[in-house]
């Protein structure tokens, strides 16, 4: 058993709106030195399974086929930690 | 003409009553079933399908009924995505392109002003050039590749295009359909715009567009 997190953000010509919103508000916080904030989407879950490859194989299967919109959107994952 | 109004948990039934309204003999149709056959067309419903969970369209995208969609289009019957049902067509990839967040952020609902932009589709026989559709959205600005959009404008794939583009849409596009015109998608909802009660009558012609599919 695999614990695996999945980041969902979107892709570079979307115009991703909550990041801009957020990043003008932590700059009237007075923090210029902080920018360029993305929100994306987390995904927590469990695999059945400790071949790396087939882990692989199915995150990735099923990050194309349901969990993102490719022309919208990308993911990066780890793999967390064996239980 | 039977036509199959797909039901997700969240679809909205104004499109099965708009239907009937043209003399479609429509009915609802579960999203577990697994078969369209006795069906001559499938209309997919505005509303939000799964509560547009993780994104509009994505978990009703793998639902038992979609292989049977597909099969549906392939066979050359009438399929119609209204809102909803469009974001669920690009997902099932039945249309190309996205659709992602309105420009302005905003959920926008309102009267638009859309321009028929092919007028020899089966779909906009006898509609007016310039029509009058609510819209009701927050997800539908029209994305898509360079490459795509180049190959909708030479299949006179656009169908219909916003007068006034009110989401940013690419193109100002408001409705598309397949290379072969059988699939259509479109922002609008030409189902709330069925009687002059409702402030436009003009969505009715597209759904008597589709009762007399393949008589025209």
């Amino acid at each position: 058993m695999k614990k695996i997190e999945l980041k969902v953000t979107l892709l570079e010509p979307v115009l991703d709106t909550q990041g801009e919103a957020l990043t003008r508000a932590v700059h009237s916080l007075g923090h210029t030195e902080v920018d360029n904030i993305e929100v994306g989407k987390v995904l927590n879950f469990t695999i059945d399974e400790t071949d790396e490859a087939k882990i692989e194989e199915t995150v990735k299967s099923l990050s194309e086929k349901l969990f993102t919109n490719v022309n919208i959107e990308t993911y990066t994952y780890r793999v967390l930690e064996e239980k | 003409m039977k036509v199959a109004v797909i039901q997700f948990p969240g679809s909205s039934s104004d499109v099965l009553n708009a239907a009937r309204l043209a003399g479609i003999d429509a009915a609802h149709v579960d999203y577990r079933e697994t078969s369209l056959d006795t069906y001559d067309g499938v209309l997919i419903p505005s509303g939000a399908s799964f509560g547009n969970y993780l994104r509009p369209g994505a978990i009703a995208a793998v639902a038992p009924i979609v292989p049977a969609i597909k099969q549906a289009a392939a066979d050359n019957k009438p399929v119609v995505g209204i809102q909803n049902g469009f974001q669920i067509l690009t997902e099932i990839g039945l249309l190309p392109g996205s659709l992602a967040q309105n420009k302005n952020v905003k959920f926008i609902n309102r009267n638009e002003s859309i321009t028929v932009s092919n007028s020899n589709s089966p779909f906009t026989q006898q509609l007016n050039q310039t029509v009058a559709f609510p819209i009701a959205h927050a997800v539908g600005q029209y994305m898509a590749s360079e490459e795509t959009l180049n190959q909708l404008e030479e299949n006179n794939q656009i169908i219909f295009t916003y007068t006034n583009n009110p989401n940013g849409s690419a193109l100002d596009i408001a409705g598309i359909t397949n290379e072969a015109g059988n699939v259509l998608g479109l922002m609008p909802h030409p189902e709330r715009a069925t009687d002059k009660i409702l402030g436009s009558d003009d969505g009715l012609q597209l759904f008597k567009n589709i009762a007399n599919w393949g008589q025209q």
